[in-house]
């Protein structure tokens, strides 16, 4: 069961409870800043940084529906570059930083889901360079929320033909049918388009589905 | 007024009161099929499907999710043999779990044989809620062969794998023009089923979507019905009888 932030005070507890989960799909963290403007004084979620010393560019979607996942991923880049850009200021007005310069910093990505489109653009925008993490609230042990996130796992860059996939090695699953070839040459007609065209009659009223 | 035979049998036979007292009604079984917006090809099939299991001797439920989720002709109500169709305000996965589970109860208490719950699940509602959710015990996929379809029919998959990772998930193709193209787009998916969700893939045959399907829509008479003699129709029968054999499975005691 969902229990998704309703209002500004859910998102600040939203946004609280996944700073304390971010080694959660990264390891160990130091946060360096928080609720930063960056580019066209958009807000930086958390700037962080690794053991390693790569910095860590965090931004959260806001819950902006459809599609927000892909605007994430469009504001992410921007800010990434934004930050990219002054980090040699920054390094000489603070020389203590731990951040290093050799190394890109990593684009971190927070949202309830991302669909396949954004997965693929993300990793053509930045294989190596682009994390993403999923957040779900669900029921916890005394009843209360609680906040799980995840690592989207990376798309491998090949293009899984499933209609190729060859059943490489034996499998177990059985193919059943009591039909023979000979259902299929008396067959009455052609298939049914995927979906009716310039039906009215057949089209949901609801797309929201 | 009694509409069938299982309706009024239970005057001629004795009552069976010692065992209803140390058993309760057998589970009905509950089989989801998601679809997505606009699919009035898969929402013809599971109401073809659905008259079929009853044609067959279930009492069969198909619950989809409303108002305006579905096709218009797909109207809520008395079906043909006793089907029932309950459309649900749903908002979500647990609002249609609720109402099956309810629908799934209503027709175990009935007399009679093997039950049967439909249940037309948004496949946008996979990803949001379905954890701990019965309604993802036991999903039935229809898919085509073409690879965009696989490829969705995967992701469901995935979706439902990881939410219930228990789930009896089964697959019936339509859309073929043989049955060897129907073999192999199930063992494909099957094979990577198998291999990176560690899952078997059950085989639930083969469903004929040609133009009896859409005269069966166009005319709200189920194949099963007015062209019971057609391939589309013996295509239902078999899936019809796998799901019905499978609910019996589960109701008999496990040696």
């Amino acid at each position: 069961m969902s229990a998704a932030p309703n209002d500004e005070s859910d998102a600040a507890g939203l946004r609280r409870a996944l700073r304390s989960r971010l080694a959660a799909i990264g390891g160990p963290l130091q946060i360096l800043a928080e609720g930063l403007l960056g580019e066209e004084d958009g807000p930086i979620d958390w700037i962080a940084v690794e053991p390693s010393g790569r910095l860590w560019v965090v931004l959260v979607d806001g819950g902006d529906g459809a599609g927000g996942d892909q605007r994430l991923l469009v504001r992410g880049l921007a800010q990434r570059a934004w930050v990219r850009s002054r980090l040699p200021d920054w390094r000489q007005l603070a020389r203590e930083l731990p951040a290093t310069r050799d190394t890109p910093p990593l684009l971190v990505l927070l949202a309830p889901e991302f669909s396949r489109l954004a997965r693929v653009a993300a990793r053509e925008a930045d294989r190596d360079g682009i994390r993403l993490g999923r957040y779900r609230w669900q029921p916890g042990a005394r009843g209360s929320a609680e906040l799980r996130l995840e690592q989207v796992a990376p798309l491998d860059g090949r293009e899984r033909s499933v209609a190729s996939y060859p059943p490489s090695r034996p499998i177990a699953s059985m193919f059943h049918s009591g039909l023979t070839d000979r259902d299929f040459e008396s067959n009455g007609g052609p298939s049914l388009p995927r979906y009716p065209e310039g039906s009215d009659k057949f089209q949901p009223t609801d797309d929201n589905s | 007024m009694a509409r069938e035979l299982q309706d009024v049998l239970h005057y001629f036979l004795p009552a069976p009161a010692a065992v209803a007292a140390n058993t309760s009604p057998p589970p009905a079984n509950l089989v989801s099929v998601p679809f997505a917006p606009h699919d009035v090809v898969r929402l013809a099939l599971l109401w073809n499907l659905a008259v079929e299991a009853a044609r067959q001797g279930a009492r069969v439920a198909l619950l989809v999710p409303g108002p305006g989720r579905c096709s218009p002709w797909l109207r809520p109500g008395a079906g043909p043999l006793g089907l029932e169709i309950l459309e649900v305000e749903a908002g979500e996965l647990s609002d249609l779990a609720r109402a099956a589970d309810g629908a799934a109860a209503r027709l175990a208490s009935r007399p009679g044989g093997r039950s049967l719950v439909l249940v037309a699940v948004p496949v946008a509602w996979l990803r949001a809620d379905g954890a701990g959710c019965t309604l993802l015990d036991r999903v039935l996929l229809l898919t085509r062969p073409e690879e965009r379809e696989l490829l969705e029919t995967w992701t469901a998959l995935g979706a439902i794998s990881e939410q219930a990772p228990r789930a009896r998930i089964g697959v019936s193709l339509f859309g073929v023009a043989s049955l060897a193209e129907a073999r192999r787009a199930f063992e494909g998916l099957a094979a990577l089923t198998e291999l990176e969700l560690a899952r078997p893939l059950a085989s639930y045959g083969v469903l004929i979507d040609d133009v009896h399907l859409s005269r069966s829509i166009v005319s709200q008479r189920p194949i099963p019905l007015s062209q019971p003699s057609t391939p589309a129709a013996r295509a239902l029968t078999d899936v019809a009888s796998m799901l019905l054999d499978d609910a019996r499975d589960a109701m008999e005691p496990k040696a």
